[in-house]
């Protein structure tokens, strides 16, 4: 018998009557649905057992917002720079970078302790730079 | 009354409508569970399962696909379930009883089956035992319950084209084992 013919030919079977039975009686012996909660009865749920994490996230939503409202809000006043304020940041300024971005004789920039050692200031460093290149530009 | 009908009463635990689709659809159910298996009693247990499973869940079919092809799923997920836990237990299933036909029963449940037809169901009983169970199933659904292969491709989750070349493969593997079994006779 060839393939095809053989598949044709094979009938589709009859179920066994005993199979209803079997079904009937398993739903009979507590095969219950499994029922889809409605919106309600998630909502009950959901209240009544409430996730602890959910909880916790509520509640410290609700402190932060609480917080952010009633905190007094300090108010800073910030008050104008004086002339006397300005020398001094720049007396600082001059005493801290001065050391730092300080040239030897040759101009090449040095610093550490050899920019220690070396009395020239920023200022004074700055007008010889500006003497050459004033110089080259003349 | 209509399928959506009978699956809405169903849903709310209407029995008598729940057998009306029983009556629909146990022939695919237990074609399918018995060729998969060629053991009557292991067929009904998967028979019983997939209606049982129908009946807890029906109330949660939204209907996105057929309700047929929902059935369908269910019994080729249970027939493999079952094929699948045979395998790891060596000493349940194997291709020799697959292969075997329970004459008696056979004919008590099909009447009207003459002997020429047991002869055809004995031998593809042996020749579906010897291909995996991915090929078998397909093969059943496609050239015995007739479905299509978009039908094939939705009930067993596989791409179309996957379903495709594991038909074209099954039909080739039983083409050569019946040829086989012809010269060896």
């Amino acid at each position: 018998m060839k393939m095809e013919e053989l598949l044709e030919n094979t009938k589709r079977l009859n179920a066994p009557d005993t199979l209803w039975q079997r079904v009937e009686k398993e739903m009979a012996d507590g095969a219950g649905q499994v029922k889809t909660p409605g919106f309600m009865e998630r909502l009950i749920t959901l209240l009544a057992n409430p996730k602890p994490a959910l909880s916790l996230a509520a509640v410290a939503a609700v402190a932060l917002t609480l917080t952010i409202r009633l905190a007094p809000n300090p108010e800073v006043t910030i008050e104008p720079i004086q002339p006397d304020d300005t020398i001094e940041v720049n007396k600082f300024i001059d005493e801290t970078l001065g050391t730092m971005f300080s040239y030897d004789s040759d101009f090449t920039l040095i610093s550490g302790d050899k920019a220690d050692n070396t009395e020239l200031t920023l200022s004074e460093g700055l007008d010889n730079i500006l003497w050459i290149n004033g110089g080259d530009n003349a | 009354m209509d399928d959506f009908d009978l699956i809405k009463r169903a849903g709310q635990g209407d029995e008598k409508a729940f057998k009306e689709l029983f009556e629909k659809h146990k022939t695919f159910v237990w074609n399918v569970s018995y060729r998969m298996t060629y053991d009557f009693d292991e067929a009904e247990d998967i028979a019983q399962e997939v209606f049982i499973k129908v009946w807890k869940s029906i109330s949660k079919f939204r209907g996105t696909s057929r309700f047929s092809t929902w059935v369908y799923r269910i019994t080729v997920n249970s027939a493999l379930n079952t094929l699948g836990k045979a395998a790891r237990n060596e000493s349940h299933f194997d291709e020799g009883a697959m292969a075997h036909i329970d004459t008696q029963r056979f004919m008590d449940q099909n009447p009207e089956a003459n002997l020429a037809q047991i002869e055809a169901e004995r031998i593809l009983a042996q020749l579906l035992a010897k291909l995996d169970n991915e090929r078998r199933i397909v093969i059943i659904l496609r050239e015995i319950e007739g479905l299509s292969y978009e039908e094939i491709a939705e009930t067993t989750g596989a791409p179309i084209g996957t379903v495709r070349s594991r038909i074209a493969r099954g039909r080739k593997d039983l083409e050569e084992m019946g040829a086989l079994m012809e010269e060896i006779r």
